[in-house]
């Protein structure tokens, strides 16, 4: 809007009151308060109350199927503990094994996105390593990639039986197998933990741009080497940062899903998500008490998780109050290392990344694919498949609904939400805040559990709310699950607005609703951009919530996908079209990059 | 300067560039043994780029820098900062808010080369920590510090391991007026009972002119006049430094050649060059400086009869208490300069008034404009 226009309907306000008499004046303050207060107290309550259902009413649901003896939606049923029984008595679910594997892959994953994140969040934040614009580029970009197109990519470049390289090296060492093997827990753990190294490195990278340089000179100068600043400067001072990020690498893990049902598959290697989620959708008839009861055990602990990184990223802040601001970034010599480590560091980039995503475009390319590059097989008919099949089409017209839409209402929904917890004295905001963040224990595939049983329960009342089997469900959970993040994307940028802008619109005559629309959403207006683009590429990338919510139908184009991969193992048609969704992904990340738009902060150069 | 021989530091020569701008400039000097110099200029003049070179977290493009004798840059010559020795208190003074004031304080014992054994590490930080008294805060977390508190922290870490040369960069600046007063007799205590050797960076010509042995006046990456504060205060060599150094009314004026005798033409008037305290005034290149200190002005309501002092109307434009003195600013009717006037009176002026100003032609020091 035209920013003289938007001054005027500031003063249009003032001046009216300026020119009735003062009594009339305060009079009209008085009423035109009441109704302001009506208007905030609507849209805010709204929002804030949805937010709390969405987050509250699928656990719940999922509480009460986990001690209902019938099925949900079932009225006649009884409350029971034999689902527990039958869980953890009985041994239903090998839940110690779960449980072990699960933390087997959690810490893996933690271990593995820390040392590799952390190394390149030094490294490029705070030495002079050599083109290290390009190697950010290259280590930001699997943000494009979803974790089960990253297992289909190793499995074309490392698996055991025809990837590319493995079949290359068992030739070249004349072996008779494969010298390692990617379907082990060894492998599902590096790969789930490559996967997360994209954002542990920028959940660090910020700390290290923050630190104060002088931190680290001042060091050096009484004598510590740089290897000993690192060690005890630097890395301390991050500390509380790689804390949360490894607490939330670690909660990612305990849920992690597609890499593990994916390339576990072959022996069987389960963890929690991949129980709950065969429970449910490929036993007959489908054992929703049992699951609901093994699910509750593992939001347990991740709650536990969750209550603890509250209180450590709460004390973050104190910590962080002595550093000030370096004027510029400085960095650190690296003398004749630079090229030696940048060579190492790409060399670990293009085995781990670059190799395989070039791997799966040639697979793509061949009619069949047997380990080896064959001119003779090269062929589009894959592509040409991913265009022209009509369950493609629909599952990507579904996926696009269920992003836009969703990023659309979830957006709104965060953006509210955030105001209510930051500008509002309600004596609810912290419980709201608290709700705000609890999706965090409860991984996709629990939280998918949790709201079919909701589905069930509520299309009982009426046809209307009936949402089982629709494009609502998928989206209502896929808003449910980035409800945490966004929110705490949404808090950080309303934080920096300094409320006495807004507060110089009321005391001008502004209403409420004019003064949220005239001065915070244009202050605003770029913080709504990056939560709609991040909901955007996150829910179109999400594969837990739609694969227990889907029926026939209503696929979308990660599900689909999956399908394709456990049920056809049809790996040109997939590598075709996962080189189609992975451009389509990063030709939306360029396309909002252009518009100055990321939902990472990278300053430097 | 010292009288031992060879400087704790000498730097010849230095030059750096960011980009195309030149922020140090072919600077050299020489710190003796426990002198202390002052390296005075306003921001941005490339001071604190020295400081960093010195300790090694900046590299200068050319040039040559040794500390106590050894030589830790030059050509194919660039030491780490571990290696040279010195000690440095930041302006922002750089506490590691994640260790203790024992933990920050000890970091340079365990770390960089000294005499002292290990046994009395413990020893020897308390005894500094006395030394700067914040002895009672040995436990005490960096995060509960104050500003000040920071500072004596710093101060402490800079000189536990005994280093060669202690580098100062604006160390006083963020702290409040009065703590700076005393921060700064402190630091000359420290001095004379220490003996060590210190490069102090300021913008406060206070600040260098109470501590410093000598002062280095610098403005635009090079260094315009150096040498004792006494001398620098009272009659500086350049126009920069005079106007830098105190508060001064400036004029533009020329000199111009009436009647085969020198006289400067200025805004408060005509006099010959001769009654002045001309100190780099040259005809040759008429374009000139004169400098007039505020108290040496004297003010009134009514003419004198004075007629060896030159007496102007003018306007009062603002008036008040400042400090010590009533400062008044008055508009010259003639040629409209604003002249601020220091008075140990309190006059009750008030603006648009009309005053006299009075003042004698030797107190006015003139100074060639291009240098």
């Amino acid at each position: 809007m035209d920013p003289k226009r938007r001054f005027g309907t500031l003063l249009r306000g003032f001046s009216s009151r300026v020119a009735g008499l003062i009594p009339d004046a305060i009079h009209d303050r008085v009423s035109d308060s009441v109704v302001r207060n009506q208007e905030k107290r609507l849209v805010l309550g709204t929002a804030v109350t949805s937010t709390a259902i969405l987050v509250l009413i699928p656990l719940v649901f999922l509480l009460w199927s986990s001690v209902w003896s019938g099925y949900p939606g079932d009225f006649s049923g009884a409350l029971t503990l034999e689902n527990y029984l039958s869980v953890y008595v009985q041994g239903a679910f090998d839940v110690v094994g779960l449980l072990s594997n699960s933390i087997f892959v959690a810490i893996g994953m933690a271990a593995i996105a820390m040392v590799f994140g952390l190394g390149f969040a030094w490294l490029l934040v705070r030495t002079n390593l050599p083109t290290k614009g390009a190697m950010e580029l290259v280590l930001i970009s699997p943000y494009a990639v979803p974790s089960y197109i990253y297992a289909i990519m190793y499995i074309a470049t490392y698996g055991p039986d025809n990837g590319l390289v493995m079949t290359a090296l068992t030739e070249a060492l004349g072996l008779e197998a494969a010298p390692v093997d990617l379907f082990s827990p060894w492998g599902i753990v590096f790969i789930v933990g490559l996967n997360a190294v994209t954002t542990f490195y920028l959940l660090t990278a910020p700390a290290l741009q923050n630190m104060d340089p002088a931190l680290e000179e001042v060091s050096r100068i009484h004598g510590a080497s740089l290897a000993r600043t690192v060690k005890s400067i630097s890395f301390p001072l991050i500390l509380p940062a790689i804390f949360s990020a490894l607490l939330v690498t670690f909660l990612r893990g305990l849920g992690e899903f597609s890499v593990v049902a994916i390339l576990g598959a072959r022996d069987g290697f389960q963890v929690y998500a991949t129980a709950i989620w065969a429970a449910v959708t490929l036993r007959a008839p489908p054992q929703y008490g049992e699951a609901a009861a093994l699910s509750l055990s593992l939001v347990l602990i991740t709650a536990v998780l969750v209550w603890y990184y509250r209180k450590v990223t709460a004390r973050k802040e104190s910590y962080m109050t002595v550093t000030s601001r370096g004027r510029e970034p400085r960095t650190w010599d690296l003398g004749k290392w630079r090229w030696p480590i940048a060579g190492g560091l790409w060399t670990i980039l293009i085995v781990v990344w670059v190799l395989p995503i070039a791997v799966m475009v040639l697979v793509a390319l061949h009619s069949v694919w047997y380990g080896h590059i064959d001119p003779s097989a090269f062929t589009l008919e894959h592509f040409v498949r991913t265009f022209t099949d009509s369950r493609l089409r629909d599952a990507f017209a579904n996926s696009i609904l269920v992003s836009v839409g969703g990023a659309t209402f979830g957006t709104g929904l965060v953006v509210l939400t955030a105001y209510f917890t930051e500008r509002t004295e309600s004596r609810f905001r912290g419980i709201v805040e608290f709700l705000s963040l609890s999706p965090l224990a409860v991984p996709g595939i629990i939280m998918g559990t949790g709201l079919i049983f909701t589905a069930l329960w509520v299309g009982k009342l009426h046809s209307l709310v009936d949402i089982y089997g629709t494009l609502w469900i998928i989206m209502i959970g896929s808003i449910i699950v980035f409800i945490p993040v966004s929110s705490r994307i949404a808090v950080g940028n309303i934080v920096q607005i300094h409320s006495a802008l807004e507060e110089s619109a009321r005391v001008f005559g502004a209403s409420w609703i004019q003064q949220v629309r005239e001065i915070l959403l244009p202050l605003f207006k770029k913080t709504t951009a990056v939560l709609w683009f991040y909901l955007l590429i996150h829910i179109f990338q999400l594969l837990t919530i739609p694969i227990m919510t889907y029926t026939t139908g209503t696929e979308v184009l990660p599900v689909t996908l999956f399908n394709l991969w456990t049920k056809d193992a049809n790996i040109e048609l997939v590598s075709a079209i996962s080189t189609v969704f992975i451009g389509l992904t990063l030709l939306v990340l360029l396309l909002f990059r252009a518009q100055g738009i990321t939902f990472y902060r990278i300053e430097g150069k | 300067m010292s009288d031992s021989g060879t400087p704790q530091l000498d730097v010849r020569s230095l030059s750096k560039r960011f980009g195309d701008e030149l922020v140090l400039d072919d600077v050299s000097f020489e710190i003796g043994a426990d002198e202390i110099v002052a390296l005075l200029g306003p921001s941005g003049c490339g001071k604190t780029t020295i400081l960093r070179c010195i300790a090694g977290v900046e590299t200068p493009d050319t040039g040559h820098i040794e500390i106590a004798g050894n030589c830790v840059f030059d050509e194919g010559i660039n030491a780490a900062p571990e290696t040279r020795g010195v000690g440095m208190v930041y302006q922002n003074y750089a506490i590691w808010p994640h260790k203790s004031v024992y933990e920050n304080v000890v970091f340079p014992l365990k770390h960089a080369d000294h005499d002292v054994p290990e046994a009395e590490y413990e020893k020897r930080v308390e005894d500094i920590l006395e030394l700067v008294e914040i002895g009672e805060l040995k436990d005490a977390p960096a995060t509960d510090l104050s500003g000040g508190q920071q500072q004596r922290t710093a101060l402490a870490r800079s000189l536990v391991h005994d280093p060669e040369l202690l580098l100062l960069d604006e160390p006083l600046s963020n702290l409040d007026r009065e703590l700076r007063t005393n921060m700064r007799y402190q630091l000359q205590k420290l001095q004379h009972e220490l003996g060590i050797s210190m490069l102090y960076v300021t913008h406060d010509q206070e600040e260098a002119f109470y501590l410093a042995d000598r002062v280095l006046v610098m403005r635009n990456g090079e260094i315009v006049e150096r040498g004792d504060p006494a001398d620098l205060f009272q009659r500086p060599g350049s126009s920069f430094t005079r106007e830098f150094v105190g508060q001064w009314n400036r004029f533009e004026g020329e000199i111009v050649d009436e009647d085969s005798d020198y006289v400067v033409r200025s805004d408060l008037g005509v006099f010959p060059l001769s009654s002045v305290d001309n100190v780099t005034g040259d005809p040759e290149s008429p374009a000139i400086h004169c400098f007039l200190r505020p108290a040496d002005i004297d003010i009134g309501r009514v003419s004198s009869t004075d007629k060896r002092r030159i007496e102007l109307w003018g306007t009062v434009v603002a008036e008040g208490l400042l400090g010590e003195h009533y400062e008044v600013t008055v508009k010259l009717d003639d040629g409209g300069a604003n002249v601020v006037v220091h008075s140990d009176q309190y006059h009750e002026f008030e603006r648009g008034e009309e005053v006299a100003i009075r003042l004698g032609p030797g107190a006015m020091k003139v100074y060639d404009r291009s240098k």
